[in-house]
């Protein structure tokens, strides 16, 4: 079966952000998180992404619906190149790969809260 | 097949190691395909695309640098409505473009491209059975005759003399037993044919162009196929097929698929050559090292002051520290292009497959049909010697 573009480009753009994350928070206990990512599985179930760790006995699941990143925007044309300018202010020379950089910062930093929240001695980070 | 500005600034990449002679444009992340092989489709997704006149700008920057070849990849290049400007936008500044589609293109646009100055196509093909190039391709029918229809209209348009044809094969547990009746078809066509050897990753150290899927990785029990394989088709080369590939990648390739350290970073302190002699832009225009890394800050190629930030040492040393810690890769343009510019015998090698002995293309232009009838004599041929 073709694999869902968008999914794939959800758990890459998710694992980039991940190493990000790792390396931008000194106070992240670097064992635990590698062990929460060694552990990360993605499902894609009815437009959603299912991103779901596992820690000791427990589970750690959060649906994501695959309409709320940026993701494939043309530029090819004058009409795409004038949807661009009016769908992102222009804040920098790319606020669509901005924008996806906060979101997905967000999305690692959310999960691994509720990761660590699962261990009752977990520190939360940022 | 290269200009005068062309030639001469690849002469001065190989003589001072500091001009960009190489750059891979991922004009689109866009794909009609989903390979098996391929993430970058993925990995690129998060950017916008660049306008036009941007491009523009980026030509003009990668003039004044000096940029030699610039490779429109994607994606799908051919997505890109506005391919044929991109290809002038280069052109008419004297960089050399390489096309590259995977048979998603249409005349109309293979002829308007060819008109725009394109001389140079690479297509991907990794099989001769159909099922087998549509199972690659992510299960896309009829992928397979789409890539053959396209290699038929560019033997019809492409001019003879001053083109460069050339199959790109991906060499993974799908295809290990038919790459060389890749690479015999495309002698037959005079095309030739690179390889590159499937990259596989894991979610602890994603890669742009790396695929997860752990199947897909090599085991103990192909590596002696592999070396086998990589002997034969060195003998088919010194024979006279089109196999572009120099004799130092052709090693790294067995060496790299073993999980071993390859040869071609070794003159430079294991590290590549990027940003002196190749490196990447993504959709957004943007600088990057490779197509495997991003760095920190970002970089608009197409920006006044790129030129000049291009040469500051806090650029270089942000390049550096990215590259110094990367394992290495064999994707086919970067190992070759250091190769043939820090060692004398693949120069040779080099200087020879352009300037000796190009094909002649005589049997130019091919209808789709003798495409397939060709395939199938090969086909047919290697179940007689069965």
């Amino acid at each position: 079966m073709p694999k869902k573009i968008k999914f794939e480009s959800f758990i890459y753009r998710f694992l980039i952000e991940s190493r990000e994350f790792k390396n931008n928070f000194a106070e992240t206990d670097i064992k635990l998180f590698d062990e929460f990512i060694k552990n990360i599985n993605f499902e894609y179930i009815n437009k959603k992404v299912v991103v779901t760790s596992y820690k000791d006995e427990s589970e750690i699941k959060l649906e994501i619906p695959l309409d709320e990143q940026f993701f494939y925007i043309k530029g090819d044309t004058e009409e795409s190149q004038n949807k661009q300018k009016k769908e992102f202010p222009d804040i920098s020379s790319d606020p669509v790969m901005d924008i996806n950089k906060d979101y997905f910062l967000n999305l690692v930093k959310k999960i691994y809260e509720k990761y660590l929240l699962s261990n009752s001695n977990g520190n939360i980070p940022g | 097949m290269f200009s005068i500005p062309t030639k001469f600034n690849l002469a001065k990449a190989a003589v001072f190691k500091d001009t960009p002679a190489y750059v891979q444009f991922y004009i689109t992340a866009r794909c009609n395909l989903t390979c098996e092989q391929c993430n970058i489709i993925y990995a690129n997704a998060d950017v916008r695309e660049c306008s036009l006149y941007e491009i523009n700008k980026m030509a003009d920057n990668f003039a004044k640098m000096g940029v030699a070849i610039i490779l429109l990849t994607g994606g799908e290049p051919f997505a890109r409505k506005d391919l044929p400007d991109i290809i002038k936008a280069f052109e008419s500044r004297g960089v050399h473009v390489r096309m590259q589609t995977n048979g998603f293109a249409s005349e109309e646009q293979i002829v308007k491209c060819i008109e725009s100055g394109g001389r140079d196509i690479s297509i991907s093909l990794d099989s001769l059975q159909p099922h087998n190039q549509d199972k690659i391709n992510g299960q896309f029918k009829d992928s397979w005759h789409k890539a053959l229809k396209s290699i038929s209209l560019f033997t019809k348009h492409l001019p003879k003399k001053g083109s460069f044809a050339s199959l790109g094969c991906v060499l993974s547990k799908s295809n290990l037993e038919e790459v060389k009746d890749v690479i015999r078809f495309g002698t037959k066509i005079s095309w030739f044919t690179s390889l590159v050897p499937i990259h596989v990753s894991n979610y602890a150290h994603p890669r742009g162009f790396r695929t997860f899927d752990q199947k897909m990785k090599f085991e103990d029990c192909h590596f002696d196929k592999i070396d086998n394989l990589i002997e034969d088709i060195r003998r088919m080369r010194k024979q006279g097929y089109l196999l572009y590939d120099s004799d130092q990648y052709l090693d790294d390739i067995k060496r790299f698929t073993k999980g071993l350290e390859t040869s071609w970073r070794s003159k430079n302190d294991n590290v590549c050559d990027s940003p002196n002699l190749y490196f990447a832009v993504l959709p957004n225009g943007h600088f990057q090292p490779c197509c495997d890394f991003r760095i920190k800050n970002s970089y608009p190629t197409y920006a006044d002051d790129f030129p000049k930030k291009y040469k500051e040492k806090s650029f270089r040393d942000e390049v550096f520290e990215t590259t110094s810690a990367c394992d290495g890769c064999m994707y086919g343009s970067y190992p070759e292009i250091t190769i043939s510019l820090r060692y004398m015998s693949a120069k040779i090698q080099r200087a020879k497959t352009f300037f000796s002995a190009p094909p002649k293309k005589n049997n130019w232009p091919l209808s789709y049909e003798e495409l397939v009838d060709i395939s199938q004599d090969i086909l047919n041929s290697n179940a007689k010697e069965n």
